[in-house]
C-alpha cells in the first residue's frame, strides 16, 4: 500500500516570481497536474493489474519507485537524487540471509527542500502516464532482486531495469509499449542530467533522422540548477556553483562526493 | 516625464550607460556636475533575479539570453527570432549569424537587426540593458606600448595620438574602479611597465587545471627554432609563458561584492556579481545625487547650432519593447557625450542631418564616421585531451598567451593573443544548448552530434554507437567531459575604410529609425594573422597531444579558405564582442573624428567615447582601455570651462 505524505499534498507546485513568458506553459502544466492529483484516488497501488494512468506524484510509494528508477537509469545514487532517501528496513552488516524485503510504506522518498524529484515525476506522469506506470512496475518487480548470495542487491536491481530497456526499436520480441517505456526512460535521464524535457517522441524521431535539430524545454529555473551532467564531470551546472573561490586550481574531489559513487 | 528633464539645462548629457557612459557620469557626479543619462534599453533592476531566471530558463544560453529585448518572438508558435522591424531598441544576437536560407540567416533583415551587406558577416553582438556590458567576460588587459604606434614602429595600420605612458596612470585608476585581480610582475610583458610601487587592487585569480596542462605541455622542454620560427618574433622563442589574465573579478571581497565562486558563467551573467559590470558604477553615480538616469529613451538627432556647438539632443521614448512610441523630447546641456557603442554611436551621428546642414552627419566633416569598423575576429579551435583536465570549473577564462602579441612580424601579418577556455566545448559543439546538452543527448539516445560517440575513423557517422543508461553512462560522460579543451585566437584587425557602418535606407526599427547597415571584410594582413594562429594551434595541439575536433560547417558564413604550406585549410572566425573603430581619434581633423581627449574636431562641446574612438584594435580586450580613456575624458570635461 502506498500512502500520500500529508504535507506534500498541500504543497503548491513550485513557481518562480517573474518567470519569463516561455515558462508559463510549464507552470500551466504543473497547475493542471496538481488539480488532477487532488482529484485522484488516494492509495493507488502498482501491484494490482494494470490500470491506466494510475501513477500518483503524491504517493510515497510511487515516489520511492521513481527515485529507484531514476537512480538505475542515471547511475547516480538515490541519496544524491533525493537527499534523505532511505529504504526500510536498512541493510544490516553482516546482512541477514535471506534479508527481509523492503517495506515501501516505511521507506522515506527524501526530505530535501529543493524537491526537484516531485517536479520531474509530475511532468513525466503528465506527459507519458502509461509508459511511466510500466516503468514503475518494472522497478517494483525487481525491488528485492537478490544476488548470488541471496542478499538484496541494488546493482542487480539496476541491471534488471536497464536490461529491460536496452533493445533495438525493430526488435520483434518487443511491444510498442516497451518502446514507449524505453524512450520515456531516456527522457527521464535527460531531465535529471540537463533539467530539460526532451519529448520521448522527439527522441524516437531523432534516432530515425539524426539530422533533425533536437528541441527541448528547460523544465524550470530550479531544474536547471539541479542538473547532473556537469556534476558527473566533477563540476557544476554553468551559473550555479556551490563551491568556493579557487577550487578550480586543484583537481576536483572524488566523484563519490558529487554523485555518490566512484567513476571508472 | 519628458517635460521634467527637458526643462533643465544640464551640465552634461550622456547617451548610453555602458562602461564609458557610466564611468564618466560617476566622475562628473562626484565633481558636482548635473548629469542626465539617456539609455535606449531597460533600466537597472534592483537585483539580478529576473536576469537569472531568464538565463536558467533559456534553451539557448547565448550571451544575450538573460537580457531584454526578447530574442524569440513569443507570439509566434514556431518561436522564430523576433522581427527587428518591430523592436524599439533592437540588438544583434549570435543566433542571427546563421547560413543563408537557414534559421537565423545573417543576411535576412527579418531575423538579423544589423543589415549585413558582407561580403563577410560582422560577427560581434551587443546588448542594451545598462549599456549591455553586463555580459562581458571581465578581462582587463592593458594594451602593450607598440599597440599605440603601429605605423611608426612597423609601417602598418595607424598610430594613436597618445602613447602608452599617457594612459599608464589612467589604466591604474581604471583598475581600481573596476576592481582588477592580477599580479604586477606577471603582467610585465610586451613592454608593459607600471609606475613604481604599483599594485593591482586584488591578488591574481588562480589558474585552472586546464591552464596548468597547457603550460606544462607547451614548456616541458625548451622550444626550438624549428617549432617557433614561424612566429617572427625577431629572437629565439624557447618558452611561451601561459600567464594569468587580469580580470575585473573579485579574488577577495571588494567594494561590498563577494569573491568569485567559479560559476563558469561570466558570459552571459555572473550570478553573484563577483565580476564588475557598469551597473555598479551607475549606482554609485546616482548616489552622488547629481546624476539622473532615464531608461527606454532613444536619442535620434544631435542638434547643432549655427555656432557649431551642439545645443540639444532629440529623443523618443517607449514603454514596452515592441509597443508604440509614447513620448518625444529634447535634452539641453552644455556638454554632450555619446557613449553608445561603435555601431550605435556612428548610427546616431549619421542620423543627425539637421535638416541638411550636417547632411553627412554630425562630427563628420572628415567623412570618417562609421568607417574602420573593427573586431578581434576570433579563431576558435577545440579538441580532446589525452588526460582529464577538468573543464567547466572556474571563471570562463583564467589564463592566456599574450607574449606573442608584439614583434617584428607585425610588419607582415596581424598579431594574435591566445585565450584558454575553462568551459570545455560548451559553446563550440554543434546543436542547441551546446554542451553539456549535445554530448549527453548523444550518449543517452545513441546520436553523434558531438562526434564523440563513435571511433575516430567513423566520427562523422550521424548515429552514435552507444545508447547508455546507469553507471556506463556516468563513466562515459565523465571521461568525455573531463577531457574537453577549447582555445581561441584574438586577431588584430586592420582599420579599413570600407569596413563600415552606414544607415539602411530600407529597414527601420520599431521607432521608425533606420537600422545600422554593415559592410565588413578581412584584409590580407589580417588573414595572414589567421594563418600564424593556425600554425600556433598546430604547435599547441601537438605539444598537448590533443585530438582536434574543430568543425566548420560547409555553409558557415564565417568560414575562411586559406592555403598553408601549399595545402588548402579551412579556418573560421566568431565575433569577440569587441566592436571598435568608426569614430577614430587622431590629431588631423581631416583623417579622424575626435582628438586625443575624444572630443569632436567639429563640435567643441561634443565627446564621442568608448572603443569607437580606437584608431587600431591591438589584441587585448578593449574594456580597460575604454575605461582608462573615459576617466581621462571625464577629467578633461571637468577641467574645461564650457559656460561661455
Amino acid at each position: 500500500m502506498s500512502c500520500a505524505l500529508p504535507h506534500e499534498r498541500s504543497v503548491a507546485p513550485n513557481t518562480i516570481e517573474g518567470e519569463p513568458v516561455n515558462a508559463v506553459t510549464r507552470r500551466t502544466v504543473l497547475t493542471g497536474a496538481a488539480a488532477a492529483t487532488a482529484a485522484a484516488t488516494v492509495g493507488a497501488t502498482l501491484d494490482t493489474p494494470a490500470r491506466a494512468h494510475s501513477v500518483d506524484p503524491n504517493s510515497r510509494e510511487d515516489m520511492l519507485l521513481f527515485i529507484l528508477l531514476s537512480s538505475a537509469l542515471t547511475g547516480i545514487a538515490p541519496s544524491k537524487l533525493a537527499p534523505g532517501f532511505a529504504l526500510a528496513p536498512p541493510t544490516t552488516n553482516p546482512p541477514t540471509v535471506p534479508p527481509p524485503p523492503f517495506d515501501l510504506s516505511k521507506s522515506v522518498p527524501g526530505s530535501d527542500p529543493v524537491n526537484v524529484k516531485r517536479e520531474y515525476l509530475t511532468l513525466a506522469n503528465e506527459k507519458s502516464p502509461s509508459a511511466l506506470e510500466n516503468l514503475l512496475r518494472l522497478v517494483k518487480k525487481n525491488l528485492n532482486a537478490p544476488n548470488a548470495d541471496r542478499a538484496i542487491d541494488a546493482d542487480k536491481r539496476d541491471e534488471a531495469i536497464i536490461k529491460a530497456l536496452q533493445f533495438n526499436d525493430d526488435d520483434q520480441s518487443r511491444t510498442p509499449a516497451d518502446v514507449d517505456a524505453k524512450y520515456l526512460a531516456r527522457s527521464i535521464v535527460l531531465m535529471w542530467y540537463l533539467g530539460a524535457w526532451y519529448e520521448p517522441a522527439e527522441l524516437k524521431a531523432l534516432r530515425k533522422d539524426p539530422t533533425r535539430v533536437a528541441t527541448f524545454q528547460i523544465v524550470s529555473p530550479k531544474a536547471y540548477t539541479q542538473a547532473w551532467a556537469l556534476r558527473v564531470a566533477q563540476a557544476h551546472p554553468m551559473g550555479f556553483s556551490e563551491m568556493q573561490f579557487g577550487y578550480w586550481t586543484r583537481e576536483p574531489n572524488e566523484t563519490s562526493d558529487f554523485i555518490g559513487r566512484r567513476v571508472n | 516625464m519628458a517635460g521634467e528633464i527637458d526643462k533643465i539645462l544640464w551640465d552634461v548629457a550622456i547617451i548610453g550607460s555602458g562602461f564609458a557612459g557610466a564611468l564618466i557620469a560617476n566622475e562628473l557626479g562626484k565633481g558636482r556636475r548635473r548629469v542626465i543619462i539617456l539609455e535606449a534599453g531597460e533600466g537597472i533592476p534592483p537585483n539580478i533575479n529576473k536576469y537569472m531566471s531568464r538565463f536558467y530558463s533559456a534553451s539557448a544560453k547565448v550571451p544575450e539570453s538573460p537580457y531584454t529585448p526578447e530574442i524569440f518572438d513569443l507570439s509566434d508558435p514556431k518561436r522564430g527570432l523576433s522581427d527587428p522591424n518591430k523592436v524599439n531598441a533592437g540588438r544583434p544576437t549570435v543566433l542571427s549569424l546563421g547560413p543563408k536560407g537557414k534559421f537565423g540567416d545573417w543576411t535576412n533583415p527579418k531575423q538579423a537587426y544589423l543589415i549585413q551587406k558582407g561580403p563577410r558577416p560582422f560577427a560581434s553582438t551587443y546588448d542594451r540593458v545598462a549599456g549591455g556590458t553586463s555580459h562581458w567576460l571581465g578581462t582587463c588587459l592593458r594594451f602593450v606600448p607598440n599597440d599605440f604606434k603601429m605605423k611608426s614602429q612597423y609601417g602598418q595600420l595607424a598610430d594613436w595620438p597618445i602613447e602608452y605612458n599617457d594612459l599608464n596612470s589612467w589604466y591604474g585608476e581604471a583598475e581600481k574602479e573596476l576592481g582588477v585581480s592580477a599580479d604586477v610582475d606577471e603582467q610585465k610583458f610586451g613592454g608593459i611597465e607600471f609606475p613604481p610601487g604599483h599594485t593591482y587592487p586584488m591578488p591574481k585569480i588562480p589558474n585552472s587545471t586546464t591552464d596548468q596542462y597547457v603550460n606544462d605541455s607547451l614548456n616541458k622542454d625548451p622550444l626550438t627554432e624549428g617549432e617557433t620560427g614561424f612566429l617572427g618574433m625577431g629572437k629565439p622563442v624557447t618558452k611561451i609563458p601561459v600567464r594569468g589574465v587580469p580580470a575585473a573579478r573579485n579574488s577577495e571581497p571588494y567594494r561590498n561584492r563577494r569573491a568569485c565562486a567559479g560559476n563558469t558563467n561570466c558570459i552571459p551573467i555572473c550570478p553573484i556579481q563577483a565580476k564588475y559590470d557598469p551597473t555598479i558604477t551607475l549606482n554609485d553615480a546616482r548616489n552622488t545625487r547629481f546624476v539622473t538616469f532615464q531608461e527606454r529613451t532613444v536619442a535620434y538627432e544631435i542638434v547643432v547650432g549655427t555656432n557649431d556647438l551642439v545645443s540639444e539632443i532629440n529623443y523618443k521614448r517607449y514603454e514596452t519593447e515592441t509597443g508604440k512610441e509614447t513620448d518625444r523630447g529634447s535634452i539641453k546641456a552644455r556638454v554632450f557625450v555619446i557613449a553608445a557603442n561603435a555601431i550605435e554611436t556612428p548610427r546616431l551621428l549619421l542620423m543627425s542631418t539637421n535638416g541638411g546642414r550636417t547632411a553627412k552627419g554630425v562630427a563628420n566633416k572628415s567623412d570618417m564616421v562609421g568607417r574602420n569598423l573593427m573586431d578581434h575576429p576570433y579563431y576558435v579551435v577545440w579538441g580532446m585531451s589525452p588526460k582529464r583536465i577538468y573543464p567547466y570549473r572556474g571563471p570562463l577564462i583564467t589564463s592566456g598567451i599574450g607574449d606573442l602579441c608584439d614583434g617584428p612580424f607585425r610588419r607582415e601579418r596581424a598579431a594574435f593573443r591566445v585565450d584558454i577556455g575553462n568551459e570545455g566545448w560548451n559553446f563550440v559543439v554543434g546543436g542547441i544548448g551546446g554542451d553539456p546538452n549535445v554530448t549527453t543527448l548523444d550518449f543517452v539516445n545513441g546520436l553523434n552530434k558531438s562526434r564523440l560517440n563513435a571511433p575516430l575513423e567513423r566520427r562523422d557517422s550521424p548515429l552514435g554507437d552507444e545508447a547508455l543508461f546507469g553507471k556506463q553512462l556516468v563513466d562515459r560522460l565523465h571521461e568525455k567531459f573531463a577531457r574537453q579543451f577549447r582555445c581561441g585566437f584574438l586577431i588584430e584587425q586592420t582599420p579599413d575604410r570600407d569596413n563600415r557602418v552606414t544607415l539602411s535606407s530600407d529597414h527601420k526599427d520599431g521607432l521608425g529609425l533606420p537600422r545600422p547597415q554593415i559592410s565588413y571584410n578581412l584584409s590580407d594582413y589580417t588573414r595572414r594573422g589567421f594563418i600564424a594562429a593556425y600554425r600556433m594551434k598546430n604547435l599547441l595541439f601537438g605539444k598537448m597531444s590533443l585530438t582536434e575536433f574543430t568543425e566548420i560547417g560547409p555553409e558557415d558564413p564565417t568560414r575562411l579558405e586559406e592555403e598553408v604550406d601549399g595545402k588548402p585549410v579551412t579556418l573560421n572566425y566568431t565575433g569577440a564582442g569587441h566592436i571598435m573603430g568608426t569614430c577614430p581619434m587622431g590629431d588631423d581633423p581631416k583623417q579622424s573624428v575626435v582628438d586625443k581627449f575624444q572630443r569632436s574636431h567639429d563640435h567643441k562641446n561634443l565627446y564621442l567615447v568608448g572603443s569607437s574612438t580606437f584608431p587600431t584594435g591591438a589584441t587585448a580586450n578593449p574594456t580597460l582601455t575604454i575605461a582608462a580613456l573615459s576617466l581621462r575624458t571625464a577629467k578633461h570635461i571637468l577641467d574645461t570651462d564650457f559656460r561661455r
